[in-house]
């Protein structure tokens, strides 16, 4: 399970804007899977190339889901703050202190 | 207070049109703006008197609009592919320049996808693919193919910028909301590093399939019908490679002007341009190859209407454009780019020029002439693009202008964290090349 929550740095009202963005990319893609869905149904209705309609679909479809899924992973991997990064930062900004 | 602490960065040179807003942007920026307001009020026009004032006619349907969306699109391939395959390859010398690649695709992507819109004459009429579209049609094919290309080049160009956008956060620089809302809390943390690399790698695979096969989705709306100078099994990869073709030289001209208007010569140095204008050199070759296979094979099959439609194209009104083109796209950049002499800065920018021009011709000689010759016993017709044709295709170059301004005044044109990577890394690549190497008798022993 992710343990998904807002970075500390970044204020409430950005975060809304974040999440607000990447729920916009979920309907984007929604929106485009439904369109593309209703066009096979009308070729398969029409007998009209249903198999040229669905290979296009074939290919499309899983490309807008895996680029809106790769920015979903990014977004919530970046809010994601792991004690063992928290303390490798700051060694690493004593680190620099020192030298 | 930024400025200060930025001054101290040894790349500050990348962040210095950020911080520091010059007299001159802002008045390059008020006249490529006053342009871009008189050709949107020449497209009001359009819009009020409709396409009749367009040099368009019964029999050429398809005229400066149409050119300037296959440019455009063939253009945006300049960035995302090269900057995709550089980094797929580790080339090390890939480092200041994906950046401007990158936005070179998604600016133009832009305003290429927009042409056929403005080709309709009425743009509420595009509401009729969301509820009338059918699937069979190439043109539909070109809608789903580019939207994906743009969201895929849009992603690609947003993720590698996340670093550097907190960096600026962190620096204070204004629009601090704007930079705090794009770096997605990034603070450099191991775990957000590999996150990164790994999104960039599935990104990079991606998009390279993409973008070969946008452009071979727009030679179809062309090759699948029956048309003589159109139906032809080849244009798919002829397109792809026009498109590279063109896509270099654009980046090269991008990266010559801002290399000399922002002092970038300690980042883009002549070994870049040498990479890159060899490689120019090749796919002039290649654009030949494929230009001649496509007229050798048209004429000695002696097809009638291809004949007519080939010896238009080579003797007939639009020969200035053909014989330019071959000009422009071979001539100019085989004799620049094959001596040492003539291959400087400035012979690559002649050469890159060249090939833009070349390849917006070769648009213009694939799309207008077939469309000349008709078939059927009717008079050829001419085209000659009218002023409003003009203006928009000065939109066009105008909103490039404009839009690459504003990114460069708000975003570093260069990827200051991949350089500062490259740099913290070159143990690594001397580690990489070594392991490249044929294995000495003594390293054979060891093993």
């Amino acid at each position: 399970m992710l343990n998904f929550h807002r970075d500390a740095g970044t204020p409430p009202y950005i975060f809304a804007m974040q999440i607000l963005s990447i729920s916009f990319i979920w309907v984007f893609v929604a929106g485009i899977t439904w369109w593309i869905v209703r066009l096979i149904v009308l070729s398969v209705n029409l007998h009209d190339a249903p198999d040229l309609s669905f290979i296009i679909s074939i290919v499309i479809i899983p490309i807008f889901f895996i680029l809106a899924g790769v920015l979903t992973y990014v977004f919530m991997n970046l809010q994601r703050n792991r004690p063992e990064d928290i303390d490798n930062k700051e060694g690493e900004n004593e680190a620099d202190e020192k030298m | 207070m930024a400025a200060e602490e930025f001054k101290n960065d040894p790349d500050y040179i990348i962040y210095k049109p950020i911080i520091e807003k010059g007299r001159g942007a802002y008045i390059l920026g008020i006249v490529l703006v006053s342009v871009f307001l008189w050709t949107m009020y020449m497209y009001g026009t359009q819009l009020i008197r409709g396409l009749g004032i367009t040099g368009l006619n019964s029999r050429i349907s398809w005229g400066f609009y149409i050119v300037n969306f296959v440019f455009f699109i063939g253009i945006s391939h300049a960035g995302t592919l090269i900057s995709a395959i550089l980094r797929l390859s580790k080339a090390e010398w890939r480092r200041p320049i994906t950046r401007m690649a990158e936005v070179t695709t998604a600016i133009v992507l832009a305003i290429g996808g927009l042409h056929p819109i403005i080709d309709l004459g009425r743009p509420d009429r595009m509401l009729n693919i969301f509820f009338y579209g059918r699937l069979q049609s190439p043109l539909l094919w070109d809608v789903t193919a580019i939207t994906c290309y743009f969201t895929a080049s849009t992603v690609y160009l947003y993720l590698p910028m996340i670093p550097d956008i907190a960096r600026m956060r962190d620096m204070g620089v204004r629009p601090h909301w704007l930079y705090s809302f794009l770096s997605w809390g990034w603070r450099g943390t191991p775990h957000q590093k590999k996150t990164l690399d790994r999104a960039l790698s599935i990104l990079m695979v991606l998009v390279i399939p993409i973008a070969i096969s946008v452009h071979t989705v727009i030679s179809f709306i062309f090759s699948m019908t029956l048309q003589p100078g159109w139906h032809s099994t080849i244009f798919g990869p002829y397109f792809v490679v026009g498109a590279i073709f063109s896509g270099i030289a654009a980046l090269l001209v991008v990266m010559i002007i801002f290399r000399k208007v922002f002092h970038l010569e300690g980042y883009l140095k002549e070994v870049h341009f040498r990479y890159l204008s060899t490689l120019l050199l090749i796919m002039s070759f290649l654009w030949f190859y494929f230009t001649f296979s496509e007229y050798l094979t048209g004429i000695y099959g002696s097809e009638p209407n291809e004949m007519r439609t080939i010896l238009y194209k080579f003797t007939g009104d639009y020969w200035p454009f053909f014989w330019g083109m071959v000009l422009c796209n071979f001539v100019i950049p085989v004799v620049i780019l094959s001596f040492k002499k003539l291959k400087t800065i400035k012979g690559i920018f002649i050469a890159s020029m060249a090939v833009i021009v070349g390849m917006w011709l070769e648009r213009l000689n694939i799309i207008v002439p077939s469309l000349t010759i008709p078939r059927l016993n009717y008079t050829p017709q001419f085209y000659a693009p009218s002023l409003v044709e003009w203006a928009l295709f000065l939109a066009g170059l105008t909103a490039f202008a404009l839009a690459f301004l504003l990114f460069s005044k708000f975003f570093p044109i260069i990827s200051v964290w991949e350089i500062k990577e490259g740099r913290e890394e070159v143990m690594s690549v001397k580690e990489r090349i070594d392991g490249y190497q044929p294995d000495t008798d003594i390293k054979r022993e060891e093993k």
